[in-house]
């Protein structure tokens, strides 16, 4: 709950501060990947929030997991119902600080972001190698990570657990604007 | 042979059932409708819609933003709260809708309630 009243009022309190130090996107992408013998899973979030301080060198993001899309809508029941248990863990969060960062450096730097990502109200440490763009004003960062599965207790029922990688990939890409309340 | 049959037919009932693909929000009911207007709560008070989640519903408001992103199309309601919009994925079909449609003017959105950050989320929209 602290974090997600960071997330929240983290953008409110330095709005009165530092305005162009801010950069906030609310359509950022990750999608996860996981490979299955019957037939790979794979979901698409684009709604995801998510705010990058240039004075503090720090990301936060906070996703919405019923937003993640499926094209089958047994995976979707299954992935909300069962896996994460959508009701009960609405929310997933990542902060972090990046490490040797740059941040009114034109063009791409590729750098490693440390911090915690929650997760089923389970939180772990996630170091990520990230690109960040700055151009124009704005600010690209893209990524991949991977998660173990057992990390943050998501149940595979017995029946499946061969034929389900421990493992589920995630990509993101963000594209940040400043943000001006 | 009506052991066969019904192995055969039972085995094409739940091949179905495994892939069947999310359903157009045109074939789902809408269980309320909103004026994005009334809808004057910070995110913190976005609380009490949670018992419209995965519910289609219907919103009015006016539009504020059209973001496109290659074939994805989403559409931004303003509510009352400026803090507050509604974010509004919308379905592959509604491309043509969406051309139409004039920054400013009065739309109603019908969508799958999915739940809010700071803002009110909505997913295979349709304009209607």
């Amino acid at each position: 709950m602290k974090k997600l009243l960071f997330l929240f009022f983290l953008p409110i309190c330095l709005g009165f501060t530092k305005p162009k130090n801010q950069y906030l996107t609310r359509n950022g992408q990750v999608t996860f990947f996981s490979y299955a013998s019957a037939e790979n899973i794979k979901a698409e979030n684009n709604e995801v929030l998510s705010i990058l301080d240039l004075d503090e060198e720090k990301i936060a993001l906070n996703i919405l997991m019923r937003a993640f899309e499926f094209e089958k809508s047994l995976m979707q029941e299954h992935f909300n119902d069962s896996y994460i248990e959508s009701d009960i863990f609405p929310r997933a969060t990542f902060e972090g600080t990046i490490l040797n960062f740059r941040p009114r450096l034109i063009g791409t730097q590729t750098k490693f972001i440390k911090g915690d990502f929650t997760l089923r109200g389970i939180t772990k440490p996630l170091k990520i190698k990230a690109d960040i763009d700055y151009s124009n004003n704005t600010y690209t960062i893209t990524g991949e990570t991977t998660i173990d599965i057992k990390d943050y207790k998501i149940k595979v029922p017995q029946i499946l657990a061969a034929k389900i990688a421990k493992t589920v990939k995630i990509s993101f890409n963000f594209k940040y604007e400043p943000y001006e309340k | 042979m009506i052991i066969s049959a019904s192995i055969i037919i039972g085995g094409i009932l739940f091949f179905n059932y495994l892939n069947k693909n999310v359903p157009k929000t045109q074939s789902i009911e809408s269980i309320e409708v909103f004026s994005a207007e009334n809808i004057t709560t910070d995110a913190e008070g976005l609380k009490k819609y949670d018992r419209y989640i995965e519910e289609a519903i219907n919103i009015k408001g006016k539009l504020k933003e059209i973001k496109k992103d290659k074939e994805k199309h989403t559409l931004i309601l303003s509510s009352k709260n400026e803090t507050v919009t509604i974010i509004c994925k919308m379905q592959k079909d509604q491309i043509k809708k969406i051309n139409n449609l004039q920054i400013g003017k009065t739309i109603t959105i019908k969508g799958i309630y999915k739940g809010y950050l700071i803002d009110m989320i909505l997913l295979n929209c349709i304009i209607i």
